[in-house]
């Protein structure tokens, strides 16, 4: 039999349409998700998980065998490989955060949003590559060396759920799970050409994500469709009596509202002026503006808005992100898990033990941490930590004002497409700034997706941002669906 | 000069719930077994452990414990709290943080009534604040390395601090008791202090008397018991004095009580404090306390200690100082109201039964209790015994001395009293025809003294007395004796 | 504005129990001063009577007062252990001793 091309698949329903018409059973989709995975270049994946990925594939197989048909209703993720970015904890597998600190890390536990996807029939094929502690947004702060964009190697895939975008980009799994904190799902999948979901604050249980940032942090689906993040949606979502901050409030349906054409003529779009600067390239420009007058061809209504405390968004995300990120690293000392150092086990001091054990950091992690126990710390909490998070506020703010007057808010994902491989490295700022178009989603707490809409002048992918009121998940679904359709057709 | 002292003190009281406050975790040992017998490490899981991805969620029960002790102390309680985090490395603390209540605690601004000696007038003790908090695990020092346990992290705690309003050792015990009866009444905490789950730090500064500013204040750190608290405090006065007199300056620093030299010792000074970065947890939402809950919850209040005491005084009449003593634990009170009860039911008058009940209670069997270090509710003593005690004596069935030895022995094998007494032939002599030879015998063996008594020297009853009582090896029943000796004394003359 | 000096930075690595080498101390002060010149921007803004906002999900919650958080309730959960019977947790651990975690001696 001829290996499947993984790649070919452009969604879930696809493959289980597939399985239905016995093309091929989810073992043998598997081993070619297995093999594209473990064949690649892209440095993707820092762990497989191919025995697990085997042993429930072939359950699967007997399942569909028995059945004749995929059971969608009650497990709508049947035999579906997946990649996991590697901040998700897998009890019994590896998970290291793209860090030394927990190199040989097997936690005793699995993260809730894991075992919901287990239970949907979905398994995983390994963890995801990922900027170490989610700290990045070029996927090149990895303790397991940089991604690789997948179809431009000199590239960088963007972060920090790098590997997540690149997997699926490549066919080395049909979806994942990333988390974005300031735009680590939305910047990887513009760059890589697939779509990514933030979903709103709480919407999502955190339970088992190793917090970066506890107040900014969602884990979202990476996919090759909209309606994939969809079914991804429909089985994460909802309260998780782990997670005080999910919210208890009814599941949302995203597949029903990707089905759903958007009501048009009632649509008003907001068009905020912050995100249109003079900082984008025209390639960007170029594409966002189609899309939008593609709104607009369909009905919708382009209405100017203005977010103007956007423009401190930055500066606010690397207050409020680093403070709570020098405490949420806080644990990680070599007492109950993680790695020991010689110098650790031998050291006769407690301040020598934890200095050696935490020297497993990379630089961009130590930075971050002496930048966030700086703005907590005594004489300076007010002005920096306090003063950022009464700003935050004001973002939030410009976002409820916005919201009165339009039912959705649309604009790029960042300012360029995916930058060269080293292009910004060493500067620390200028790459802090590359995610001045997600990051006010995160302040807010907002929902946000990403969707490709065509590629720059230097042929790479460039992503279309939609961003909506809290909760309006459904409402991005059946816009992101509509429009993704009408790209298509075209 | 003369100085006065300025006390505050941080109570920390381990709740009595089952599980911990953030995780399920069992949060203490099953009944019957104190927490040395717990293997270490085998009450923890991911979440009490700090492992990466965890989170918190608030134990209800911990909330509602909260709010009784705030309700028992007059607080007001907060409809919205806020839990942050205490920032600094120990091995003990897993996550590299407490959660605490820094800024916007549940329980605010109340007051307990203290009462110093039993003669002393009342006095209101401020309470600045009651927040919850996670307990630490423990670490054991051994040679070349330490081991940590972590069965305690996640522990729930309330911290009660109070306002800086006590002026004496004796003030700040009064408290401690005082508040050890409440957290006890309430029953949200086991309250033993041998185990650590009700503790004390106390801050200690002394100025001129008169002086309106506050003094440096000394922090003492984890003292495990009243009485060392009031001696660590004592000695903390002294000291700041005698530093003062002597020219000195004092120092605001950690020390911590030596309780075999009762002495305190310097641990830390406020330069060498750390920076804690106190920030809101965002990971738990802002407790919110609807006033539907403080309602329910003041319905189910049980009485408090202050309330049983006044009780004991006015329908039982009891003295204060017995009312007091009875009820500095919810056990005790309990017990005596029980065995009070049982006694009621054999016809005993209640007021004379409660304060023979009180003396037995205060006196030989808190003798008992205070020597062996057990409670009451531990012991062998059953209510029944100190109800039978009472009786017997009260009846005169029993010699005072007898009955002590009867409880002596009751106390050590739990044998019933009326058996004591049959066992070791306790019962008095009250039966006259039994009494009446051996009275007439003595009175003819001293003539002299006699016929000096009928003279008018009636001192003279008590050697009488004393001559019966040896003569019948102590069992005649006193009253009844003096009674019998002088009418027979005054008939033998006649005669 | 804060002033990086390389003390502060040595106290906040410190603070933070990292172990900085000179040549790091020189780079991370110079690129905290740069970072902190870019956010000290917020300084400029006026915030008068405005809420920090902590929570993204407080005014969700701030609607409804009479609404209570989720929380737990007070029941024991007993902890996993491992095939051998010892707890789970001990799995993860560097060094263990007698069901304990081992550090070196802490004085």
């Amino acid at each position: 039999m001829k290996a499947l091309d993984t790649a070919r698949f452009q969604s879930i329903r696809e493959i289980h349409d597939a399985f239905d018409r016995g093309e091929f059973l989810p073992s043998e989709l598997t081993r070619a998700y297995l093999q594209a995975a473990q064949a690649g270049t892209l440095n993707a994946f820092i762990t497989f998980t191919e025995e697990n990925a085997m042993r429930a594939a072939v359950a699967a197989d007997q399942v569909l065998k028995a059945e004749k048909k995929v059971p969608r209703a009650i497990l709508p993720l049947f035999g579906i490989p997946l990649g996991l970015k590697d901040n998700l904890v897998t009890e019994g597998v590896r998970t290291t955060c793209a860090s030394r600190m927990l190199e040989n890390y097997h936690p005793p536990y699995s993260a809730t949003v894991v075992k919901r996807l287990e239970n949907a029939g979905a398994f995983s094929l390994g963890k995801l590559n990922m900027d170490e502690f989610a700290m990045g947004g070029s996927n090149e702060n990895s303790a397991f060396g940089a991604v690789q964009h997948p179809t431009h190697p000199d590239r960088v895939p963007g972060g920090s759920s790098g590997g997540s975008a690149a997997a699926v980009r490549a066919g080395q799994c049909v979806a994942s799970l990333g988390s974005d904190t300031g735009g680590s799902i939305r910047l990887p999948a513009s760059y890589c050409g697939v779509v990514g979901l933030k979903p709103t604050y709480g919407r999502v249980s955190r339970f088992g994500l190793i917090a970066f940032a506890s107040s900014l942090d969602q884990i979202g689906p990476l996919g090759r469709s909209v309606e994939d993040c969809a079914v991804l949606m429909d089985v994460m979502a909802g309260h998780d009596p782990l997670d005080s901050t999910s919210l208890m409030i009814e599941k949302p349906s995203c597949v029903d509202a990707c089905r759903r054409a958007p009501d048009w003529a009632g649509l008003r779009v907001g068009i905020p002026e912050e995100f249109f600067s003079a900082q984008l390239s025209p390639g960007v420009e170029t594409r966002v503006r189609e899309a939008l007058k593609w709104f607009e061809a369909q009905g919708a209504k382009l209405v100017p808005v203005t977010l103007p405390n956007s423009r401190h968004a930055v500066a606010v995300y690397y207050l409020v992100a680093v403070s709570e990120a020098s405490s949420n690293l806080a644990r990680f000392d070599g007492v109950r898990y993680g790695n020991r150092s010689a110098e650790a086990a031998q050291a006769s001091k407690l301040k020598d033990f934890y200095e050696h054990a935490r020297a497993a950091f990379g630089p961009e992690v130590k930075r971050r941490l002496i930048l966030g126990t700086f703005a907590l710390s005594s004489g300076y909490q007010d002005a920096y930590y306090r003063k950022a998070c009464q700003v935050r506020a004001l973002v939030a703010h410009d976002f409820e004002r916005a919201f009165q007057e339009v039912d959705l808010i649309a604009g790029p994902v960042a300012p360029t497409t995916a930058f060269r491989i080293g292009e910004k490295a060493g500067d620390p700022l200028t790459l802090y700034l590359n995610d001045l178009l997600t990051i006010p989603a995160n302040l807010a707490g907002l929902p946000a997706m990403s969707v490709p809409c065509g590629d720059g002048e230097d042929g790479l992918p460039v992503g279309l941002q939609l961003m909506g009121p809290s909760l309006s998940e459904e409402m991005l679904f059946s816009v992101g669906a509509a429009y993704e359709r009408g790209r298509r057709q075209t | 000069m003369n100085f006065e002292a300025v006390i505050g003190l941080e109570v920390h009281a381990q709740l009595a719930t089952d599980s911990k406050i953030f995780c399920g975790c069992p949060a203490r040992p099953p009944a019957g077994r104190s927490v040395a017998e717990i293997p270490p490490n085998a009450n923890t899981c991911p979440i009490c452990t700090g492992h990466p991805g965890t989170l918190p969620v608030l134990n209800e029960k911990v909330v509602d414990y909260a709010i009784l002790a705030g309700i028992a102390t007059r607080c007001s309680i907060r409809g919205k709290s806020v839990f942050a985090r205490k920032n600094y490395f120990y091995p003990d603390l897993p996550k590299g943080y407490q959660i605490s209540q820094y800024d916007e605690p549940i329980c605010e601004k109340g007051w307990l009534e203290i009462q110093a000696l039993p003669t002393s007038p009342d006095k209101r003790i401020g309470i600045n604040r009651i927040h919850m908090e996670e307990d630490a695990g423990k670490n054991v020092h051994a040679h070349g390395y330490s081991l940590v346990n972590l069965n305690r992290a996640g522990v729930p705690l309330i911290e009660i601090v109070s306002e800086p309003e006590l002026s004496s050792a004796a003030e700040a015990g009064a408290y401690l008791r005082s508040l050890h009866a409440v957290v006890t009444y309430l029953g949200i905490s086991d309250g033993n202090m041998q185990e650590g789950n009700f503790r004390c730090d106390a801050n200690v500064s002394v100025r001129p008397a008169g002086q309106k500013e506050f003094g440096t204040r000394v922090e003492i750190k984890n003292v495990n018991s009243f009485r060392f608290v009031e001696k660590a405090i004592d000695y903390e006065i002294q000291r700041q004095i005698g530093v003062i007199e002597g020219g000195g300056k004092i120092v605001q620093e950690t020390r911590t009580f030596d309780s075999n030299k009762n002495v305190t010792i310097s641990m830390r000074s406020k330069e060498e404090a750390e920076d804690y970065r106190y920030f809101p947890d965002p990971d738990l939402i802002p407790v919110r306390v609807t006033e539907a809950r403080v309602n329910r919850l003041r319905s189910e209040l049980p009485e408090l200690p202050d309330a049983v005491k006044r009780r004991f005084m006015t329908e039982l009449g009891l003295s204060a100082e017995d009312a007091a003593a009875l009820t500095s634990t919810r056990d005790l009170a309990l017990f005596f109201e029980e065995a009070l009860q049982a006694l009621s039911e054999t016809g005993i008058d209640r007021a004379k039964g409660a304060k023979a009940l009180a003396n037995w209670l205060t006196g030989e069997v808190g003798r008992l209790l205070n020597e062996s270090g057990v409670e009451i509710r531990n012991s062998r003593l059953t209510v029944v015994h100190l109800a039978d005690l009472v009786r017997v004596t009260l009846e005169g069935a029993v010699s005072s001395t007898g009955a002590k030895q009867a409880l002596s022995e009751a106390w050590s094998t739990g044998e019933s009293i009326p058996a004591v007494v049959a066992r070791l032939g306790l019962k008095q002599v009250s039966d006259l025809g039994e009494l009446e030879p051996a009275v007439e015998k003595v009175i003819a063996a001293f003539p002299g003294q006699a016929a000096e008594f009928r003279a008018g020297k009636e001192k003279l009853l008590g050697f009488f007395v004393g001559q019966v009582m040896k003569a019948t090896g102590g069992k005649a029943n006193p009253a009844l004796l003096q009674e019998l000796v002088a009418k027979k004394l005054k008939q033998m003359g006649d005669s | 504005m804060a002033e990086i000096s390389e003390a502060l930075t040595r106290r906040v690595a410190e603070l933070a129990r990292l172990r900085l080498s000179q040549a790091e101390v020189t780079q991370f002060t110079g690129q905290l001063q740069q970072i902190l010149s870019y956010v000290d921007q917020i300084q400029a803004v006026d915030v008068t009577d405005v809420e920090p906002l902590i929570y993204p999900n407080a005014s969700r919650e701030a609607a409804d007062s009479s609404r209570e958080p989720a929380f737990r309730a007070d029941r024991v959960v007993e902890p996993r252990n491992a095939a051998d019977g010892s707890p789970k947790v001990l799995e993860a651990a560097p060094e263990i001793h007698e069901g304990a975690f081992q550090v070196p001696q802490i004085v």
